[in-house]
């Protein structure tokens, strides 16, 4: 089979979020000796990008992007031990994610979290009701270069500008980038709290990131 | 709560996807289908199918416990026992102490009217005059609180004592509203500030919220629960409370592709309600990911079929939350109301609940003025079938259909009433103008 026949079908699995579709495809790769990084990156990825896009246009709901994504994940855990060290897969930035803490509102933010993935980011998503001591620690370990927030209720949006305190106060809010979102924000309350930006939604805040990626 | 903590472990991502993909296969197995173009489906076959499939979903995925990590299941034999038990409800005291029928689709009586803000954001400063606008109107049977957004003046820490605090702040004030009034004893439902089960509960007492004022028990959408759920459970059924469990299924979000599995989830949680929760009634407020408004389109059809189909099939009172995504003051919220009470009244809800406007974010958006339009439309659509009523509806959806990217931010409490005095709050004469042009428009729809 021709790496050009390989890219295409495992685009398509990941378009159609067939899991062992995508399974079939990655042991066809080892197989066959081919650059499991090239197929990551060129194949399943184009197929996460195809999804992204009909759902960036809502002509897809949310879970045919999930769907997607658990074939692409699929993929990556069969091919994963085959990529050579001194390759790596490419990823926009790493950034961590969480609803802030009180708020249990998330799937807005579930949506960032899965568009950027799909846009490439390395993706921590912290969860709902997440304290800002979390969000910190986590910033820290994984050397994050964007730390996002969503706050749904005016009453847990002040934890965003503790947020941003205690990112200072553990000398590392220089080192990264802030965002901020959830229908309780505006882009007001992110210039009054210090934050880097506010993001309206997951398609401005892929866009906001990459823009802050440089 | 055994399950809860010894049932079937797994990622809520897997319960999500679950939910998804099963309503996916029940869909073709029910023959479950919108054409896209009803927003009041009158279809009883539909409706029953609808509920078959909302019980298999139950059965086969269970409700998630956030804080376990674990799954509850349900066997369908302790589900059907417990469809058809019956409670009356009553809410309130003395002589605002109301009778709450259960409805039948087309069912002449109209549903209670519950305003205030709902869970909507509400400024400290405007807290009594929000809920005293409320209170004035006689068609209002209940208020829903709103969540007071500062304790004098500063941010409320979540899951500190504060909350308790800002949360007896709310519910006093909102007492002395139903004072103010003249309507001791008025039902009142919430509390709206807090996060924390404590909170929710100090109010909990003859004084603010007595066993005769529903209190909310919020479950997680999509099927879920956790543990401060079952704290508020355990608390209200040991003191004899009225309480409600609420759940805003998205949408768009991870469970819900489309209108089909949102009219399944929307069926399934309120059947939670009742035999998980066990709550005096169930409070629907279905939203759109996109907007965070239940007004959309699919969310008319999925709501109102939802509705049919619980009518249909179990003994139990539902209400509707109705989070708005205009402001207050401005034709396109009395348009969203409108379609939204039109479809809740035809198709047998028992309480309309609401509006707030600016989805509930925006501070200060909720008025008795909204309150009153709600009642009245709700009167007067009890006259319509089912035909009418998705006439009407469709007629009122076109005037706000394409405005959802951009719909008009209105004015906050303040700035559409005058206020004289803490007895007197009167809307403007703009906003009264503008109620009235609305309302001889949705007339004419009904003829």
């Amino acid at each position: 089979m021709s790496l050009e026949e390989i890219l295409k079908e495992a685009e398509q699995a990941v378009f159609e979020g067939d899991e062992e579709a995508a399974e079939k495809v990655a042991k066809k790769v080892i197989d066959e000796g081919l650059n499991p990084t090239d197929v990551i990156n060129k194949g399943y990825t184009a197929g996460m990008h195809r999804v992204g896009d009909l759902f960036d246009k809502e002509e897809v709901p949310l879970p045919a992007v999930l769907i997607a994504a658990e074939a692409m994940t699929r993929a990556i855990e069969v091919l994963g031990p085959h990529i050579p060290k001194e390759e790596s897969l490419t990823k926009t930035g790493k950034v961590v994610l969480g609803t802030i803490e009180g708020d249990i509102h998330d799937i807005g933010k579930r949506i960032v979290a899965t568009m950027f993935r799909v846009s490439g980011f390395d993706v921590t998503d912290l969860g709902r009701d997440v304290p800002v001591k979390t969000f910190v620690e986590k910033a820290r370990e994984l050397d994050a270069d964007i730390v996002g927030s969503s706050s749904l209720m005016t009453t847990t949006m002040s934890g965003q500008k503790i947020l941003e305190e205690e990112l200072r106060k553990a000398g590392i809010r220089d080192s990264l980038k802030t965002m901020v979102g959830g229908a309780a924000t505006t882009a007001v309350w992110a210039d009054k709290i210090g934050a880097d930006c506010y993001a309206e939604d997951s398609k401005d805040a892929v866009l906001k990131a990459k823009e802050l990626m440089g | 709560m055994k399950q809860a903590l010894e049932g079937e472990e797994k990622k809520e991502s897997q319960h999500d996807m679950a939910i998804f993909k099963k309503c996916r296969e029940l869909c073709k197995k029910y023959d479950i289908h919108y054409n896209g173009k009803d927003f009041v489906p009158g279809d009883m076959e539909l409706a029953d199918s609808v509920f078959k499939a909302a019980l298999e979903l139950l059965v086969l995925v269970g409700i998630y416990c956030t804080t376990t990590g674990r799954t509850i299941k349900l066997n369908e034999e302790e589900i059907e026992k417990s469809l058809q038990t019956s409670k009356t409800l009553e809410i309130g005291r003395m002589r605002e102490k109301v009778f709450v029928p259960i409805r039948a689709p087309m069912d002449k009586r109209p549903p209670v009217i519950i305003g205030g803000p709902m869970g909507g954001a509400v400024s400290e400063e405007n807290f009594l005059a929000v809920h005293l606008s409320a209170a004035r109107e006689p068609t209002v049977q209940g208020i829903y609180a709103g969540a007071i957004q500062t304790l004098g003046g500063d941010f409320i820490t979540v899951k500190s004592p504060l909350e308790m605090i800002a949360s007896l702040k709310e519910a006093r004030t909102e007492r002395l509203a139903c004072k103010l009034a003249g309507r001791e004893g008025l039902a009142l439902m919430g509390p709206g500030t807090p996060t924390i089960s404590q909170a929710y509960m100090v109010v909990s007492c003859d004084e603010l919220f007595s066993p005769s004022d529903p209190q909310e028990v919020y479950q997680l959408d999509e099927l879920k629960t956790d543990y401060e759920q079952f704290y508020k459970i355990i608390f209200h059924q040991a003191h004899g409370n009225h309480y409600l469990s609420g759940q805003c299924p998205v949408f768009g979000g991870p469970s819900i592709g489309y209108a089909e599995g949102l009219a399944i989830v929307d069926t399934a949680e309120t059947i939670q309600s009742k035999v998980l929760t066990g709550s005096s009634f169930h409070a629907s407020g279905a939203v759109h990911a996109n907007t965070n408004s239940s007004s959309a389109r699919e969310i008319l059809w999925a709501s109102n079929l939802s509705s049919l189909a619980v009518c249909r099939n179990m003994n139990y009172h539902t209400a509707r939350y109705y989070w708005n995504l205009a402001g207050c003051c401005t034709d396109m919220m009395f348009y969203e109301t409108a379609a939204q009470a039109i479809g809740d009244t035809v198709s047998g809800r028992d309480l309309l609940i609401g509006p707030v406007g600016g989805r509930g974010e925006a501070v200060d958006h909720s008025s008795g003025l909204e309150s009153r339009f709600m009642g009245e439309i709700a009167r007067m659509a009890a006259e319509l079938d089912f035909e009418k009523a998705d006439e009407a509806v469709g007629k009122i959806y076109e005037k706000y259909a394409e405005r959802f990217a951009e719909p008009p931010a209105g004015k906050p409490f303040n700035e559409c009433h005058t206020v004289t005095s803490e007895y007197e709050a009167e809307p403007t004469g703009e906003y009264l103008d503008l109620f009235h042009d609305i309302f001889a428009e949705i007339k004419r729809y009904f003829r």
